[in-house]
């Protein structure tokens, strides 16, 4: 198999990255930045990427994902430390998922990170259960039933919203 | 009345692009369809950002991996180096004598490591102002008949350049093979040019210098004659001198007949001495290299150091294995405990809507 250059793989793989952390992260500065982090680590890694177990996206994702974990860790303890200063702070405004409409990205904003993770990664990039359940490091099956959870909620949330 | 929820089959048929069959599956396929179509691609900056990296040059840094090739090399070779020192010379001394004997891996070459190091170790042992007997024997070989009969011949010529003689000398081929044999006697003091000028006539296959001190035993010597001329002269005073009846008279000329031959027999101990003393005794043995029997010793002998080598560097890993065993069990479990621990974490994390809600609006 030819091994593809890592420019055309970043040119070819930029969305789905993107859009797999502005799902998981529900935060589109947020997203920008671990997008620029996740692909300066993927360069790093690049000579150790084997095309034969997985494909850019998949290997990308995990990255991501990763990437973002860290983030979400080190931001937690740097939280705790200043719990008692922020619970002073007024409450920040939410960020948005520009491009949605506002009812779906209100939906959208009420999953867990889990639930937005799959959801990028079998809706939004449409990869397949094989894929996905690799990058989030769980079963098929597990992948699976959290996707249609997720969608459930969101159709539920959706439709409730109609009524109202 | 709402439909129960889509189940996990049903959404899988959706993402693939089955028809929906409810109208709860009609909104899910909606909703599948605006979030594929409005999602936002990465920005232009970003895009930018990204087509600017470049890869950082690092010094290579190595990981854990060279330890496997770097830690059995060391093994080998301090087995190698442990095994090289037990196969070294062997060196004696007894008395007031000195033994060397050793001997040595055959070489193409006379100028090789090996010859050179026997030849220092010959070297070591100088001739010395002392009476010292040294009796030498030297095997060489060389690699066919004609040079064979040429290094005989050039020992001989040394042998008589250096002060000394040949004793015998017997040279003898059969086919490829042959084999001289030459017992030299050579000045003592000259011994170590004779060393020298020798071994650098082929490859030294075998060696054994053994030196013998008499200094005592001529020093023994000479005390003994000179008390005996002392005694002997007493005599002649008084048989020259002194009035004395036949019977003594007769029992002294016996007693200095018997003192002059123990006097002749001291005198030729001595002068054997010296002689033993003054010259070398070096035999020499020249042998034609046998090629077959050459390369198959040399193989034996690799192949004998390779197992030997081998041996000692499992049990090095063995004794490394028992030591480190314990050690590396617990390392696996704190690595297999620190990355459960650490999944949980990450479900954690990713179990409420926003792992980091913002401090402050960005």
């Amino acid at each position: 198999m030819n091994r593809p250059t890592f420019s055309a793989v970043a040119e070819d793989c930029l969305d789905e990255v993107y859009r797999y952390l502005l799902m998981l992260t529900a935060d589109a500065s947020l997203a920008d930045d671990l997008t620029g982090a996740t692909f300066e680590k993927a360069l790093r890694l690049w000579p150790r990427y084997d095309p034969r177990r997985a494909a850019p996206v998949t290997w990308l994702c995990s990255i991501a994902r990763t990437t973002a974990l860290d983030h979400f860790r080190a931001e937690s303890r740097r939280r705790r430390r200043e719990e008692r200063f922020a619970a002073e702070q007024p409450q920040a405004e939410l960020p948005t998922l520009s491009g949605l409409s506002p009812e779906l990205e209100a939906a959208v904003a009420e999953l867990t990170a889990a639930e937005r993770e799959v959801v990028a990664l079998r809706v939004v990039l449409e990869l397949d259960s094989e894929a996905a359940a690799r990058v989030l490091g769980i079963s098929r099956t597990a992948g699976s039933m959290r996707l249609a959870r997720a969608l459930n909620k969101l159709e539920e949330r959706m439709a409730a919203d109609a009524l109202a | 009345m709402r439909s129960p929820d889509t189940d996990v089959e049903r959404i899988e048929g959706l993402l693939r692009g089955v028809p929906p069959e409810t109208e709860r599956e009609a909104q899910i396929e909606g909703l599948i369809r605006e979030l594929r179509t409005s999602v936002p691609a990465a920005p232009r900056e970003l895009r930018e950002r990204v087509r600017g990296l470049r890869p950082v040059e690092k010094r290579r840094q190595f990981g854990w991996k060279p330890v496997l090739v770097v830690v059995p090399v060391a093994v080998a070779l301090v087995g190698a180096a442990l095994l090289g020192g037990r196969g070294s010379t062997d060196q004696g001394d007894e008395g007031g004598g000195v033994a060397l004997d050793s001997r040595v891996g055959e070489s193409q070459d006379a100028a090789t490591p090996e010859a050179a190091q026997s030849t220092d170790a010959l070297s070591a042992i100088a001739p010395s102002s002392r009476a010292q007997e040294w009796d030498v024997r030297l095997e060489l070989s060389v690699r066919d008949n004609a040079r064979l009969s040429e290094a005989s011949a050039e020992a001989i010529s040394t042998t008589r350049a250096l002060g000394g003689f040949v004793v015998s000398s017997n040279v003898a081929t059969q086919g490829a093979g042959g084999e001289a044999q030459l017992v030299v006697r050579i000045p003592q003091r000259r011994i170590q040019d004779a060393l020298a000028q020798l071994s650098a006539l082929g490859t030294i296959t075998g060696q054994e210098v053994s030196v013998q001190d008499r200094q005592a035993e001529l020093d023994q010597l000479a005390g003994r004659i000179d008390t005996l001329r002392v005694r002997i002269a007493e005599l002649n005073v008084r048989l020259r001198t002194e009035q004395l009846d036949e019977a003594d008279r007769l029992r002294l000329e016996l007693q200095r007949r018997q003192l002059q031959r123990t006097l002749n027999e001291a005198t030729r101990r001595r002068a054997g001495v010296a002689e033993q003393v003054a010259l070398a005794d070096v035999s020499l043995t020249i042998r034609t290299r046998p090629a077959a029997a050459s390369s198959s010793g040399r193989l034996d002998d690799a192949v004998d150091d390779a197992v030997g080598v081998l041996g000692v560097a499992g049990a090095v890993a063995v004794f490394l294995l028992i030591v480190l065993a314990p050690l590396l069990v617990l390392t696996a479990l704190g690595l297999a405990a620190r990355r459960a621990w650490r999944r949980r974490d990450d479900e954690r994390l990713l179990d409420r809507p926003r792992p980091t809600p913002p401090v402050s609006s960005r």
